[in-house]
């Protein structure tokens, strides 16, 4: 745990401290880069994007995640829940980098995405999907789904069904059983699934630098451009550190909020 | 004598009353297992029918039929003369009191009693005092703002009627309420659902394995099994004149002696169990003689009599020894063993008598008009 986690981390924010000229030794440690970082707005503009690509996925995540999960939650038989499980986690066996490419290839001109779209009579002629921030949001959104979709079909499974049986003899329609027993109930699996996803698209790399190309640059990419084009590590390891701090605390604060949600279910 | 008590066909004659619930021929099927096979059943305004039976009989799906959470392969549901099989269950007006009790955690009892009012849309100046009534009405005064996890077990069983009976529905569904309470909390709660049930005429249906429940709550008992109703009638029907084998069986403790017909005089037919000659009430018309069956025996018929004097009129008289003796308190199960016969149970209230040590040579009688006798291999 040391070795592995403490040290790198360590070494990071002392690399953090130096200036990039002196390289990372030397003994006159600064604030600057966290200083240029913090005060410059062009990176606060990068920082925006992230946030707002990362809030987008998750959004879409919790969408498209929530009646999947629910539909996984309610199969009975555990062998057919068991089989469908897998089938989600088989993408996740497969690395991000090749299921990126692959999203290449689906969302280029002649990729499948388009000649859906044409072929159904949705659009005029093939739309433009690569290289911009809709199509990270796209291959993102599959990527993280099953990260999503677990998350909520633990915390949907912990809902008995007598519970949406007896809104729905006391006169719930499917929606109203939905708002009024699933959801408030299901909460926590949202909180921790939204976040861990959340966390996920912020920190992902790969997917914005194949998809969203040059023009998406988002902290994870601008961090590798600082330390491998600009090669400026002080830099690149600030952003780091300050990047970290801020996921920490995202954790922290949600698993505040869960422990407290706990707490307030109390004992059923 | 045996009054008439119905097998599994709707009964007409004694109420006429239109039916508030019917189902016709109602079947359904999961997977190759029919859970309810061409079921027929009628209930009219007011009355508490049980659905008794053992596990795996179809009962609980019956009652999912009438709620609506399952749809029927093929049969009609009838609610107040409307046709219901398709109406989705928000639409039919039932109110549901489930085994675990359903409560929303998430909201307070007073949210939980006032939830089908809201979907009901009924004003809210109308909701409060409506669901404080019906919290006193079940005991719960004060206690709309807590949460059920600050209740106990009984408690909540409360909200759980209280919140389906506010709402006033055409039909009240018990799924096994009283399975999760303790013996002496079941027993005071079966009075009150029951004095509430009557009190507010609404009609029910109750499932329940528990045959005490049965008796002591219904006014007409349906015994299921495998799907079909065994029987349908009256606590003392179903109980006195079990229509077959599985209901005697059930429904309280029954001796089953292999027994062997002799022939038929009058009302009574003469059965040989073992060397002794009995006669036993026999409404099945003609009946071969030498054909195998059993003479199904209650076990407070049967009394255990001084071997000297007079034996009682038309009365069966058998000599036996007493095996052993279990002690309930108020009464005693005495096993004994006929002479070159079978064993049966007796059962004795308990009285100034001292208990019988086993071993001891009795002489039990019991009249002609107890017992029942079913064709076929027990």
């Amino acid at each position: 745990m040391a070795v592995f986690f403490v040290a790198p981390i360590m070494t990071m924010l002392l690399a953090s401290l130096h200036r990039a000229q002196s390289g990372l030794t030397g003994s006159d440690l600064t604030l600057a880069n966290y200083v240029r970082f913090l005060s410059d707005f062009v990176y606060y503009r990068v920082v925006w994007r992230t946030l707002q690509l990362g809030l987008t996925v998750t959004l879409c995540c919790l969408v498209l995640g929530f009646p999947l999960a629910y539909s996984l939650a309610r199969t009975r038989g555990s062998a057919r829940r068991g089989l469908a499980v897998m089938l989600l986690l088989f993408p996740l066996m497969t690395s991000v980098v090749v299921r990126s490419y692959g999203w290449t290839i689906l969302l280029g001109e002649t990729g499948l995405v388009n000649a859906m779209l044409t072929g159904l009579g949705l659009t005029a002629g093939p739309v433009r999907l690569l290289y911009t921030d809709t199509g990270t949001v796209i291959a993102l959104v599959e990527v993280l789904l099953p990260f999503m979709v677990l998350s909520l079909m633990a915390v949907i499974q912990t809902v008995h069904r007598n519970l949406e049986e007896a809104a729905r003899s006391l006169g719930a329609g499917v929606g109203r059983v939905f708002l009024d027993v699933v959801l408030p109930l299901s909460m926590p699996g949202v909180a921790a699934g939204s976040v861990l996803v959340f966390i996920l698209a912020i920190g992902a790399f790969v997917t914005p630098a194949l998809i969203g190309g040059a023009r998406t640059l988002v902290i994870p990419m601008l961090v590798y451009q600082q330390a491998m084009v600009v090669v400026d590590w002080p830099f690149a390891a600030a952003i780091s550190f300050i990047f970290l701090i801020f996921v920490l605390l995202l954790v922290r604060l949600t698993a505040h909020f869960l422990e407290s949600h706990r707490r307030w279910r109390g004992a059923r | 004598m045996h009054p008439d008590s119905q097998g599994a066909e709707p009964n007409a004659e004694t109420h006429r009353a239109p039916a508030d619930l019917e189902l016709h021929r109602v079947h359904k099927t999961f997977g190759r297992t029919v859970a309810v096979d061409h079921l027929d059943l009628r209930l009219t305004r007011g009355e508490l029918v049980a659905l008794l039976g053992p596990s795996g009989c179809g009962k609980t799906t019956t009652l999912r039929i009438v709620a609506g959470f399952e749809r029927p392969d093929s049969g009609e549901v009838w609610m107040g003369g409307k046709p219901a099989t398709r109406l989705p269950p928000h639409r039919r007006n039932i109110g549901i009191v489930f085994q675990n009790y359903a409560l929303f955690p998430h909201m307070t009892v007073g949210d939980n009693v006032a939830y089908g009012l809201r979907r009901r849309r009924v004003p809210e100046s109308e909701i409060r005092p409506r669901v404080d009534d019906t919290l006193a009405m079940v005991d719960l005064n004060g206690l709309a703002s807590r949460y059920p996890r600050e209740l106990s077990g009984g408690q909540q069983q409360r909200v759980a009627v209280a919140r389906a009976i506010v709402i006033r529905p055409a039909i009240l569904l018990f799924d096994e309420p009283l399975s999760n309470l303790d013996a002496r909390l079941r027993q005071v709660m079966r009075g009150e659902l029951r004095s509430l049930q009557r009190r507010l005429g609404i009609t029910a249906l109750f499932v329940t394995h528990d045959q005490d429940e049965a008796l002591t709550m219904a006014d007409r008992i349906a015994v299921m099994n495998a799907g079909v109703i065994e029987q349908i009638g009256t606590a003392e029907q179903v109980y006195r004149w079990p229509a077959t084998r599985f209901v005697a069986g059930f429904v309280g403790e029954c001796n089953f002696l292999d027994a062997i017909v002799q022939g038929v005089e009058g009302r009574f037919g003469c059965f040989s169990i073992g060397p002794v000659v009995v006669r036993v009430g026999f409404a099945g018309g003609a009946v071969a003689s030498g054909t195998v069956g059993s003479v199904a025996l209650r076990p407070e018929d049967i009394s255990i009599v001084d071997s000297h004097g007079e034996p009682p009129p038309q009365s069966n008289v058998a000599e036996a020894r007493t095996l052993d003796c279990v002690y309930f308190g108020s009464k005693y199960h005495y096993k004994v063993s006929l002479t070159d016969g079978p064993d049966l149970l007796v059962c004795r209230q308990r009285d100034a008598r001292a208990p019988l040590a086993p071993g001891t040579h009795v002489r039990i009688v019991w009249p002609w008009d107890c017992g029942v006798f079913f064709t076929g291999k027990s």
